[in-house]
């Protein structure tokens, strides 16, 4: 059974579909990144696997409960950390921590201290008085102290520097080793270092979800050489997106790659190809490439 | 219970300084029982805030609240909340309200049935509203600004259905404090619950709100009015009651007004009529004035009653050749509680408490009443086969025995007090009676009158 599985979701807010028919599976033990422009629906979606906010049609199963039935005790093995959350501010740090501490069966103190110890947290602080990344580290410590079965994390980069961002993820990947992650983020670049799955969500609708490896493996740059100037022929493929032509060069980017397929291919477009050369993407490049032809059919 | 408490715990490490605030109030009430309003404002204000900060603590309405993804039970939420008003709330007034009635030599034993009622009635008023709109709102800007938003949008609709639409339909209106409390009370509990369980924000503001509005308008309903009286007065049929112009007496004139003396008939032993509900004077063709509400100023018996008219001042004779009166009273029974002698000073009322007149008579006294008294306690001077019902004031603070505040010259500075006042100062068997009052019932009457002169020619009844 999937820690989570979401079935045609959707949602709307008053004329704004947040979410529309929304898949999604997260597998037991993934590290599963959603990524997504501003507006795309990232956030609701995470909203509703929580229950924060209900469906309006579709399913949502945490580990095989409906998520409108979440309660209480569902909670003692899920970690959520958002920033959009609001934290009890007068608490000290050591005062969450020993007030949490009853809520769950699984408590470890050693981990809570040995987080704490890690993320450089001062104990007799207010969380009011402490800086953004900070409040995030220590609602992260808060959050992982348990041993939870499934973290998830909206947003828990944005306004971090990027030495806070390191010591968070290190803190995460270390104390959450096994555990069901799943994360959404605009850091790419960080997210792409220990994620094991990427979902990618446009307009409220999952356009793709799959393992890195194979996300990674199936989109590539491509650039093509040609013995003369050739414009773009009309039949071009849908999945080679953001054509760019100079003057014997043609560059694109392969949606849909296969490395022996694609020289055939390019040449059945351009029968004078000389050279063609493919490069692997990050996962930023890829984000952008799709964002971009987001934009473009908006 | 275990998760209950450790919120509870939690909510008062967080709001001990407030909490000891309220304390310290409700102590000063129980040793001082204040009777202004001022004092009685600061402390609702006081729990109001202390029960929504309590709420908002963990609040249900926030979209993201830290609680609502983290292993909290909601009955448990609500346990701790709803303990956490009984402990600094519900408790003190409680214990306030006993140490006012020790205070005041009350059997507390022999009363704690009415002691505890009036203090879930008193403490559903101080806990009720701060756990529901704080129910419904995020922060306690938010939470003051409902607040105050009700409470115009209930005098305003209470107001426009008053002068707009029941005083038009039927003028015998009359707003019963229980017919806005007993629904609201209701209705707050469903917020809460609703809040608390299925947290649909929206629609529980929607109830309040609707509540408000609701019932601002519906206490002003005659009918129900009538279905509460004739629910706990079965029995009692107004309709035998006769409202006429005692054309055999004459009109009596005081300042700048006028009175027209009433015959009453069929009016059941031991009862009395009061104004209450529109009063209106007209000629013919012109509107001289009216007076709208419980005027409490004037009560006709079976002995001797005047209708307390409005001020004619301006108006010359010829404009009262003709004369329309229309008349709403509510029917009350009395029951003494004590008679006692007109003279200055404390006086023990034998069992009843003690009456404290606090200026030379006329017109002033301030009164501390021992028995349970729920309803009206009124105030009436006795002598020699006259009376006259005085304006009075309860103030119920946080005791059982409240401070009656008696006024014989009324709020409103347009009234005066009778001319045999001074006479029955003087006479030794002049008499004051303590009385409870329980309205019964409603009357209304149009009389009309002909040949009035203003200002009477004729002289004042005199005292015998």
């Amino acid at each position: 059974m999937n820690p989570i599985r979401c079935v045609e979701v959707s949602k709307k807010f008053r004329r704004v579909q947040a979410l529309d028919r929304l898949n999604l599976e997260v597998p037991e033990g993934a590290v599963y990144a959603l990524i997504g422009a501003n507006g795309a629906g990232k956030t609701t979606a995470i909203k509703t696997m929580m229950n924060i906010l209900e469906p309006d049609a579709g399913l949502i199963e945490i580990a095989g409960k409906d998520s409108r039935r979440l309660r209480g005790p569902d909670f003692q093995t899920i970690g959520y950390v958002s920033e959009n959350q609001k934290l009890p501010e007068w608490m000290t740090v050591d005062y969450l921590m020993r007030y949490l501490k009853p809520f769950y069966p699984t408590w470890d103190d050693t981990a809570a201290a040995t987080l704490i110890r890690k993320f450089g947290l001062p104990g007799d602080r207010k969380l009011s008085q402490l800086s953004r990344g900070m409040k995030m580290k220590a609602a992260l410590a808060s959050s992982l102290a348990c041993h939870p079965r499934l973290v998830v994390l909206d947003e828990p980069f944005s306004g971090l520097d990027p030495l806070v961002r390191d010591e968070f993820i290190e803190g995460l990947i270390e104390s959450a080793e096994g555990t069901t992650i799943l994360i959404s983020s605009h850091d790419l670049a960080e997210i792409e270092s220990f994620a094991s799955h990427a979902g990618y969500l446009e307009q409220g609708r999952m356009r793709f979800s799959e393992e890195m490896s194979s996300l990674s493996a199936r989109f590539r740059e491509v650039e093509v050489t040609l013995g003369e100037p050739t414009d773009l022929p009309r039949n071009w493929p849908a999945e080679w997106l953001q054509p760019q032509t100079s003057p014997a060069v043609i560059r694109f980017i392969d949606t849909q790659f296969d490395e022996r397929a694609i020289t055939d291919r390019v040449r059945a477009l351009f029968p004078r190809m000389m050279e063609l050369n493919a490069r692997a993407m990050p996962l930023r490049e890829i984000f952008v490439t799709l964002a971009k032809e987001e934009r473009k059919a908006a | 219970m275990k998760q209950a408490l450790h919120i509870f715990a939690k909510d008062v490490r967080r709001l001990w300084p407030l909490i000891v605030l309220v304390l310290a109030d409700f102590t000063l009430f129980a040793f001082t029982a204040p009777s202004d309003g001022l004092g009685q404002f600061l402390l609702t204000v006081l729990c109001w805030t202390l029960t929504a900060l309590a709420v908002l603590e963990d609040a249900p309405a926030q979209e993201s609240p830290f609680w609502l993804t983290r292993p909290y039970n909601r009955g448990s939420l609500l346990a701790a909340k709803t303990v956490f008003v009984l402990a600094f709330v519900f408790l003190p007034l409680l214990i306030a309200g006993i140490v006012n009635e020790l205070r005041a030599s009350v059997d507390v034993l022999a009363n704690a049935g009415t002691l505890l009622l009036l203090g879930i009635g008193r403490g559903a008023f101080l806990i009720l509203p701060g756990l529901a709109v704080g129910a419904v709102t995020r922060t306690m800007k938010q939470f003051a600004g409902m607040i105050g938003a009700l409470m115009i949008g209930f005098v305003a609709c209470d107001n426009y259905a008053a002068v707009h639409w029941v005083a038009r339909v039927d003028p015998t209106y009359s707003t019963d404090p229980n017919l806005i409390l007993f629904p609201s009370g209701l209705v707050a509990l469903a917020v809460i619950a609703l809040q608390y369980i299925r947290r649909n924000t929206n629609l529980s503001a929607a109830l309040i709100v609707f509540m408000v509005i609701a019932t601002s308008l519906v206490a002003r309903l005659d009918a129900i009015t009538r279905w509460t009286v004739n629910t706990t007065n079965g029995r009692f049929d107004p309709t035998g009651i006769r409202i006429t112009l005692d054309k055999s007496a004459s009109t009596q004139e005081s300042g700048n007004c006028f009175s027209t003396p009433l015959k009453v008939e069929g009016l059941p032993r031991g009862a009395a009529l009061r104004a209450h509900g529109r009063q209106e004077m007209r000629l013919a063709s012109r509107l001289l004035g009216t007076q709208e509400g419980r005027h409490g100023s004037f009560t006709v018996n079976d002995r001797d009653g005047y209708l307390q008219a409005v001020c004619l001042g301006g108006f010359g004779p010829e404009m009262l050749a003709s004369l329309i009166v229309s008349v709403n009273y509510e029917v009350v029974t009395v029951v003494p509680i004590a008679k006692f002698p007109v003279r200055p000073g404390l006086q023990a009322l034998s069992g009843a408490g003690e009456c404290d007149m606090v200026t030379q008579f006329p017109p002033h006294l301030q009164c501390r009443i021992v028995e349970p008294a729920i309803g009206t306690v009124g105030t009436q001077l006795e002598y020699n086969g006259l009376s006259s019902h005085s304006e009075e004031r309860i103030v119920p603070g946080l005791s059982l025995s409240p401070i009656l505040l008696v006024n014989f010259d009324g709020p409103a500075p347009r009234f005066q007090p009778r001319p045999w006042f001074e006479e029955a100062m003087k006479h030794p068997e002049a008499r004051f009676i303590l009385q409870t009052e329980r309205v019964i019932g409603y009357v209304h009457a149009d009389l009309s009158y002909s040949g009035i002169v203003f200002p009477p020619t004729q002289p004042d009844r005199k005292v015998q």
